[in-house]
């Protein structure tokens, strides 16, 4: 039989016919909860530990001690599961996809998408199949970092959220899914060969990621040499014309004050103006970019060594961008 | 064209969809899992019966007829078994007490198939009508094959509509359309290669393996609808 070990990190809204909404808020609901899933029991063995939420989400501790369980447990089982806030299933998939790379058991993401109106809450119908796909996938033996939801197994690196609800809440950016659950679990992605496991514990989040260029007052505080902040990342918009004279300022700026400077969109750039000045990332998702940048920061504080690692190809995560649509 | 060859062909082309089927899901799933393997090999069993069928519409000898029409209870039990293991790994496993019980008739089914193929006793009186070898069975083993047949069938649906009632999201939707893909095509064949036979109508036998076709196409959907 299979062993599986679950982490209860959010995303636990169970809904039972008879019990109605039940959620894992402490470890001694964890017994009660699973008993509501008795299927789960019968397809492996399973362990299990909580993550307090309670805590800053996707706080810097929450993620050390998830890395922590997450590396002590995957030689002893089969596979982890990971429950987790379907809001933020993206970033913690891609935080995982980059400190935990090449697992050689399967991690997998998924949790209940709960919504709460004003009045009343709605469940996930959907998420006691989803957490039964996922035993399944364990099964499957595909050693990777996925995301199951819906009919979609995705990786990381490729995963959107397309929608608040339905069946499918998440989409891959460029179509590729690791599998899909039609008839059976049909794996997509026979050709992956994985490299060795390499597992990664320091990582840094002391940078910021804008969706426009801010403000000049602000950019020259997040700019001030004495801040934490070691790089800055500004999306740019579609169809948005950026002064490159500004954009150069700004580097300048932040040369001086020894901080980064990220230029990204994910349709990727006709002309690279800034080959050696601004950095320009494209073709990759904005929570892959967080999670690589968080990933580097944690290895290198070496400005020419993040350049080369964020331009490099290390993980997959660049994607042809011909199906990105708003 | 002589209508008998018109049913084989009919029955060939049923036969080779369901093959088909069973390679596209032998091909999609590799065969590690478990209910996948099963359902593939039902389809495979399906196009036995097909073929089985088709050329008992077209034999002239008595003695190849008999071993034909033998071979129609042991073809259709492979469907049986390859269909009662798949709802057992189907979505996720079923642990149930009342499982050792049907096992052991699962068994007693399968001797019981295995008399029929290696004796004489079902397929005795054959007789010409229509231009087409008949046979009145053997009303006791016919009567009880066909009591065990429904017996493990309806537990197969009492185990994958369980299943239903307890499932939600896609695999709600999955386990829908298999119930209700494969349910049309049992009951067809059930009545027109069983029933019927039973009440020694034989002119419908060659029916019974055309409704296969509403399990292909359900299974069919269910492969390749994307999203």
């Amino acid at each position: 039989m299979k062993k599986v070990f679950l982490i209860f990190y959010g995303g636990t809204g169970l809904y039972d016919k008879k019990a109605g909404l039940k959620f894992v808020e402490k470890y001694e609901d964890i017994y009660d909860w699973l008993k509501l899933i008795p299927e789960l029991s019968i397809m492996a063995e399973i362990d299990y530990t909580i993550i307090d939420k309670n805590k800053d989400l996707l706080s810097r501790e929450n993620i050390a001690e998830l890395l922590k369980t997450i590396s002590e447990n995957l030689s002893k089982y089969d596979g982890i599961i990971i429950l987790h806030e379907v809001d933020s299933i993206p970033m913690l998939a891609n935080t995982i996809f980059w400190q935990i790379q090449a697992p050689e058991k399967p991690i997998i993401i998924t949790g209940a998408n709960t919504i709460e109106k004003q009045t009343h809450i709605i469940p996930d119908l959907s998420f006691k199949a989803n957490l039964i796909n996922a035993f399944q996938l364990v099964e499957s033996k595909v050693a990777r970092v996925s995301v199951i939801y819906g009919s979609r197994i995705i990786c990381p690196s490729r995963l959107k959220r397309v929608g608040l609800s339905g069946l499918n809440i998440f989409d891959s950016v460029n179509k590729q899914y690791i599998a899909r659950i039609d008839f059976g679990l049909s794996i997509e992605d026979k050709t992956y060969k994985a490299k060795e496991s390499e597992y990664y514990f320091k990582f840094d989040r002391d940078f910021v990621f804008f969706k426009t260029i801010p403000g000049v007052k602000l950019l020259e505080k997040l700019l001030e040499k004495n801040n934490e902040i070691h790089a800055i990342i500004f999306e740019a918009w579609k169809n948005q014309i950026t002064e490159r004279s500004k954009l150069i300022d700004l580097y300048k700026l932040g040369q001086k004050n020894n901080k980064i400077i990220i230029f990204y969109n994910q349709i990727g750039f006709a002309k690279d103006f800034f080959k050696h000045t601004i950095i320009t990332i494209s073709n990759i998702t904005p929570e892959c970019l967080s999670a690589k940048l968080s990933w580097i920061l944690g290895q290198t504080k070496n400005k020419s060594q993040i350049r080369e690692m964020l331009k490099k190809e290390i993980m997959d995560e660049f994607f042809v961008n011909e199906i990105i649509k708003d | 064209m002589n209508i008998q060859w018109l049913k084989f062909g009919i029955l060939i082309i049923v036969g080779l969809i369901n093959l088909t089927i069973g390679i596209v899901i032998f091909t999609k799933y590799g065969g590690g899992e478990k209910s996948t393997k099963y359902f593939g090999l039902l389809c495979v069993s399906t196009l036995l019966w097909s073929i089985n069928i088709g050329l008992i519409a077209v034999v002239k000898n008595n003695s190849i007829y008999k071993t034909l029409g033998n071979l129609t209870y042991t073809t259709g039990a492979l469907i049986l078994i390859n269909f009662f293991i798949f709802s057992i790994y189907f979505l996720h496993t079923t642990k149930n007490k009342s499982l050792i019980l049907f096992k052991i008739l699962i068994i007693i089914f399968s001797i019981l198939t295995l008399y029929i193929l290696f004796t004489n006793i079902m397929v005795s009186k054959i007789y010409t009508k229509n231009n087409q070898i008949s046979y009145t069975p053997n009303a006791i083993l016919h009567l009880l094959y066909g009591i065990l047949f429904l017996i493990i069938l309806l537990y197969a649906y009492y185990i994958l509509i369980k299943k239903y009632i307890n499932s939600q999201g896609i695999n709600k939707k999955r386990i829908s359309i298999v119930v209700l893909g494969t349910a049309i095509s049992f009951i067809l064949g059930f009545y027109f290669d069983w029933y019927l036979i039973h009440i020694n109508v034989f002119k419908f036998f060659w029916l019974g393996p055309i409704f296969t076709i509403t399990m292909n196409f359900s299974i069919a959907y269910l492969l390749f609808k994307k999203n």
